[in-house]
């Protein structure tokens, strides 16, 4: 599911903004998404099983969401002239990245200001039956 | 009037309630269908031997079923009393429910079958049944087939089968009807 993810956003973000393989660790105690501005990095998937349909007669049938976080540092005072093109691929990528059965599909995203960055949080949310 | 303690125990033990437990997995509620073979079906058709016979299909994935019998009823006034007289006469006898599908049981493992004179309800599915309006038997086991489970039996027709999908469903649920042709038949699993 990252990897879908990073291949499409790899293939799609062109301009300043690129995207690292790298999982966003902390790196003497930064974050590298902090620390790399204009680099978009992906955490590994987290999920929760929760039940979709109960049944009589059987198991129950059971969703499963895959939560993606996603973070973007870009500097607040010179906005990237590209910005709103790389937060429309970013947000495409929730249905054109190749990620198979999944019934619904969403992506969202906050900002915060901290000092004179910007940064963006997002999520992407697949569920699948489980 | 005094009772004594034993009378008192006595009285409580009768009014102690039981329920029909349909939770856990040995007494989850098991739906068996099998083409009629023109006479009155007996349990030993559908389970025999702790095991679902040959040619009889377990609905698989229920959400929900109800067993309904609907005396009609033939009222009149009369002048002698304040109220509307009654009497039941025949009843509507239907079962009703809703189930996931699932591709071999509702529509046969046999797909040709449904145009064949004759097919088993494992070759026609549910769908299938339905489609060429076969004349099915039914047992529900009301809290599994176990030995003292009780089980209603009936014979009767598909009917009001609809599946359908939106587009935020991820699976096909279709409710599913039994026009049932005379009376149930209640009893407890031997």
């Amino acid at each position: 599911m990252r990897t879908e993810l990073l291949t499409y956003l790899s293939a799609n973000l062109s301009g300043t903004i690129k995207v690292s393989m790298e999982l966003p660790f902390e790196d003497s105690g930064t974050p590298l998404y902090v620390k790399n501005a204009r680099k978009v990095y992906l955490a590994e998937p987290e999920s929760t099983t929760t039940q979709l349909l109960a049944l009589l007669n059987g198991p129950d049938i059971s969703e499963k969401q895959f939560t993606i976080k996603g973070y973007l540092t870009v500097d607040a005072k010179n906005r990237n002239a590209d910005l709103d093109s790389a937060l429309t691929v970013l947000a495409n990528a929730r249905t054109e990245a190749s990620i198979p059965n999944s019934f619904r599909k969403e992506f969202d995203y906050t900002t915060t200001i901290d000092g004179s960055t910007m940064i963006y949080e997002f999520e992407y949310r697949y569920n699948n039956i489980a | 009037m005094s009772l004594s303690i034993d009378t008192i125990t006595s009285l409580k033990e009768q009014l102690k309630m039981a329920y029909i437990n349909a939770a856990s997995s040995a007494d989850f509620v098991r739906v068996l269908v099998r083409v009629n073979d023109g006479t009155a079906p007996a349990v030993a058709d559908f389970y025999a031997t702790g095991a679902v016979t040959t040619a009889t299909l377990e609905v698989p994935a229920l959400q929900d079923i109800t067993i309904t019998n609907t005396p009609s009823t033939f009222r009149w006034k009369q002048l002698d009393t304040a109220s509307e007289k009654v009497v039941t006469s025949v009843s509507s006898n239907t079962i009703s429910g809703n189930l996931v599908l699932d591709p071999a049981t509702f529509f046969g493992t046999d797909p040709s079958a449904e145009n064949e004179a004759t097919g088993t309800a494992t070759e026609e599915g549910i769908f299938g049944m339905s489609n060429k309006k076969t004349r099915v038997d039914v047992l529900i086991g009301l809290s599994g087939l176990s030995t003292g489970d009780r089980y209603v039996m009936a014979t009767g027709y598909f009917s009001n089968v609809a599946p359908a999908v939106s587009a935020d469903s991820p699976v096909w649920v279709s409710p599913i009807g039994l026009e049932i042709d005379g009376n149930y038949v209640a009893g407890t699993m031997a």
